[in-house]
């Protein structure tokens, strides 16, 4: 089953409605709309099961946005903890 | 059920990009946000420009007024996350950490953005992180106007 997607919609009062269906990279976040026709080429991961953004390191290799998150708060968690003791006061 | 809150930043235009809006991580207990909208317009009397929009993420939050957000449910509890808008002082952003970068769209125009059932703009839980959009133009002055909702 398809990725179920977002919405885009852009409202100049010169112009009619545009509106595009989006989505978020399943790797960077990044914000695609969709344009039929437009011959841009993305790319679908199989690991993740959703779209990607197209550019090169998306689809090169699968490190999930949520795992890059949870890598970071690891870091600060890490660094954390080595600044205090399990009592919570700083170590000598 | 995630509570769901929202809040309207501005900011006037400038040859330099500068930020209307930001929504991060609480300064004491980090969290998540997850965004699901937003909005973003040109104030006052628009005409036809090209705006450059950026939505971007930033390790520290910069120097802003304080925004109270509003709640869509008026039973939940208050919002947790640190929202500034006005920024005196730019947030810190990650380079190439863009969600949206220099999107060129004409000055009249509104943007309405909605998330997908499945998907959101999430920010890490460290104290700092965040999201910031920006918006540049070389020579027109107005304000422009972000809105955005989020889940925390």
């Amino acid at each position: 089953m398809g990725q179920r997607l977002g919405y885009l919609a852009i409202d100049d009062p010169d112009k009619r409605l545009v509106e595009r269906d989006s989505y978020l990279c399943c790797h960077c976040q990044a914000l695609v709309t969709v344009q039929p026709g437009s011959g841009k080429q993305r790319s679908w991961c199989f690991r993740c099961g959703k779209n990607t953004c197209g550019a090169g390191p998306c689809v090169a290799r699968c490190i999930p946005f949520e795992a890059k998150m949870e890598a970071a708060e690891g870091r600060r968690r890490f660094w954390k903890q080595l600044e205090l003791g399990s009592d919570g006061k700083h170590r000598d | 059920m995630a509570a769901r809150y929202n809040a309207k930043g501005d900011q006037t235009l400038a040859a330099t990009i500068s930020t209307a809006l930001t929504v991060g991580s609480n300064a004491t207990t980090a969290q998540r946000n997850y965004i699901k909208r937003f909005a973003l317009w040109i104030a006052l009397t628009p005409s036809d420009s090209t705006i450059s929009w950026t939505i971007q993420r930033c390790t520290a939050l910069g120097t802003s007024s304080a925004v109270t957000p509003g709640l869509h449910e008026p039973a939940d509890r208050v919002a947790q996350a640190a929202v500034g808008k006005n920024h005196t002082v730019e947030p810190t952003y990650t380079a190439n950490a863009f969600i949206w970068e220099a999107v060129g769209i004409n000055a009249r125009a509104t943007i309405l953005w909605v998330a997908g059932p499945d998907e959101a703009i999430i920010h890490a839980a460290t104290v700092g992180a965040g999201i910031g959009w920006q918006a540049l133009h070389a020579s027109r002055t107005e304000d422009f106007g972000v809105q955005a909702s989020w889940e925390e």
